[in-house]
């Protein structure tokens, strides 16, 4: 049993490792790595979606596991068949600087460190916290145990709403089909499913980072992600907000590759993550809002201008251009966006219309949330609590958080942005922007009491953002290969 | 040159505060280890607890909860709401509903005037105790 649940993942991380390959089959070996942990989340999102339609329309049959194997047969067909014409893959070699050793050194230490931080917290908290138990492994519950009679018993209008049965269900379905899968409740698959969504987070931004920087700034990051203690806790506590902040920081990473890149499949990639956000958690869903505003803002105003078309630059009209720009520029992006995000959103309000209750944060109505987002007070507590966690978050040290030690690394490294990579920045930063002041936006209008609510959540709202702000800083900074060294390496690393 | 400096030496801090925080956090997590604390795994210790519980079979798809905060609102409303919360998630997928209005009742009750509280709000119905201040009550229909 205790191999089987670990075991039963490998399916979906295959099966979204191989998508990724499919649609993109770059073979740079730093870009194979990345695609392997992104596969884990795309993949974990895919069978729960898959899963999610599974019993709606099977409920009480017990043959996904076999959906999945051919799901898995397909793909490999598909990947073996693109593959074959392809030459062998060359690995590359590893000259190593002292620099690099030293950091890859210190982030394997780290590594080691905090996967026996999470693995003991896991061990001691096999259930999870205290949302886990009230949402996300309860609702797997609901499912597992519910089989035919599970829509009834889950989206009843009779459950506490203290219980969220509104929440989205990618933890929940696939705690529920991994149970299915070995034949029993056993903790330890809510257990493996969140433990691989922190691996999967550290790989994503290691990964990238090795891709876009060099290897001394790839180990950075993990140095500093998880050397973050907060994060390290989040990843063992069987919860959605590590798992968001993994879509997050894909969402952000895939716009990023899709600027340098120009692979129009990435940008689909970026809409995939998007919605698999918001099949993660509510706040995914306006993270699905960000990531379009973002989009259209980045690829309406972050262009090269040497790059407009000679019919935008003839437009002589102020709003004509913008808009010719934006038919131009951000318009095919959005397009593609849409078109990844389709499929999860699809489910999304499918399941927020016809299954779940309605959400308890837009309970207080019209008249009542005007009126408290009119209140001067309120404004104040909220900016109070999220400047205070913004300046001490992560657990660090009780002096000063990991982001303020972050905008310091930025203002002591920065590094000049190349034009053609504006974009992927000013997508990043309005991501990050818009997402925050949704969340402001949500605590104005909270039908809680607004200082409870900020203590039990504003953590975990910057936690769901921080893996994309480190990687937007650790992508704008110099390599720390060049720190160490009389002469700066050059493209190749040499 | 000074600017050199200064970045070989934040790089060397930043590397050497996150080992710090790590060790930090992993010892903290370790002495925390001791199944027999308090907070470690009360999810299972909860379980043991309600799964004493001898449920009928015709019990329907709701059960009605009653706890200390309904004889005094102010006992302990963390530890209450914890303990509500871990039975829903134990009893899943019967539906607990907090009060008193259904046929089939658990109680979680543990404050000195219990009985008595019982007596008087409960009068005529079947009532199981099995330890730990849990109770199972029946109302029985007339």
């Amino acid at each position: 049993m205790s191999l089987l649940s670990p075991a039963v993942f490998i399916l979906p991380t295959l099966t979204g490792a191989l998508l990724l390959h499919l649609v993109w089959p770059e073979r740079k070996i730093s870009l194979l790595f990345f695609k392997a942990f992104l596969g884990i989340g795309i993949g974990l999102g895919i069978s729960s979606l898959l899963y999610f339609l599974y019993m709606l329309l099977f409920a009480g049959q017990h043959w996904f596991i076999f959906v999945q194997i051919a799901i898995v047969i397909g793909l490999l067909i598909a990947v073996v068949w693109v593959e074959r014409k392809r030459g062998g893959l060359s690995l590359p070699r590893w000259n190593l600087t002292r620099a690099q050793n030293i950091f890859l050194g210190i982030a394997l230490v780290i590594f080691v460190i905090s996967l026996l931080s999470t693995i003991s917290y896991l061990l001691r908290r096999k259930q999870g916290d205290w949302d886990a138990w009230m949402m996300y492994n309860r609702s797997a519950l609901f499912v597992y145990r519910g089989q035919s009679n599970w829509v009834a018993a889950s989206f009843s209008h009779q459950m506490d709403p203290i219980f969220h049965p509104d929440y989205p269900l990618l933890l929940a379905m696939n705690t529920a089909w991994g149970w299915q899968a070995v034949g029993s409740e056993t903790p330890r698959i809510p257990m493996t499913q969140s433990a691989l969504f922190a691996i999967a987070c550290i790989g994503i931004l290691v990964s990238a980072l090795a891709s876009t920087k060099s290897l001394g700034q790839a180990a950075l990051g993990l140095i500093i992600l998880w050397g973050t203690p907060t994060l390290v806790n989040e990843g063992a506590r069987e919860m959605a907000d590590l798992p968001l902040a993994f879509f997050i920081l894909a969402t952000g990473i895939l716009i990023y590759f899709y600027v340098i890149h120009q692979k129009p499949a990435l940008i689909a990639l970026a809409g995939l993550t998007a919605g698999l956000a918001a099949w993660t958690k509510n706040e995914g869903s306006l993270f699905v809002v960000s990531a379009g505003i973002a989009i259209a803002v980045a690829f309406l105003f972050g262009n090269n201008p040497e790059l407009a078309t000679k019919q935008e630059k003839t437009v002589t009209s102020r709003l004509g251009g913008v808009v010719m720009k934006f038919r131009n520029s951000a318009l095919p992006v959005l397009f593609r966006f849409v078109l990844g995000l389709a499929f999860p959103l699809a489910i999304v309000i499918g399941f927020k219309l016809f299954l779940a209750p309605p959400s308890d944060v837009l309970s207080s109505g019209p008249t009542r949330s005007i009126q408290q987002i009119l209140e001067l007070p309120r404004h104040l507590e909220i900016l109070q609590f999220l400047g205070r966690e913004l300046f001490y978050f992560g657990g660090w040290t009780s002096l000063i958080g990991i982001l303020p030690i972050l905008i310091i690394y930025l203002l002591l490294f920065r590094a000049p942005v190349n034009k053609e990579q504006r974009p992927a920045y000013i997508a990043g930063i309005t991501m990050l922007a818009v997402q925050l002041l949704g969340d402001y936006g949500v605590y104005l209008i909270t039908p809680y009491d607004l200082t409870w609510h900020l203590s039990y959540s504003i953590e975990r709202i910057v936690l769901q953002v921080f893996p994309l702000i480190a990687f937007l800083i650790l992508s704008a900074t110099q390599i720390p290969e060049n720190i160490f060294r009389s002469k700066p390496l050059n493209k190749d690393g040499n | 040159m000074w600017r050199r400096y200064i970045q070989v030496f934040a790089i060397i801090l930043l590397a050497g505060f996150s080992v710090y925080s790590s060790f930090q956090y992993w010892a903290a997590i370790r002495r925390n280890l001791d199944p027999a604390f308090v907070i470690n795994d009360p999810q299972s210790k909860w379980e043991k607890r309600i799964l004493a519980i001898n449920l009928p079979s015709n019990i329907g798809n709701e059960i009605g909860y009653v706890a200390d905060w309904d004889i005094n609102p102010n006992s302990d409303p963390i530890g209450q709401d914890e303990e509500y919360v871990l039975t829903q998630y134990t009893l899943a997928p019967l539906i607990v509903k907090r009060g008193s209005g259904y046929e089939w009742i658990v109680g979680n009750l543990t404050l000195p005037q219990t009985n008595d509280w019982l007596n008087q709000n409960f009068k005529g119905a079947d009532i199981h105790y099995y330890g730990w201040g849990i109770y199972l009550i029946h109302r029985v229909k007339p």
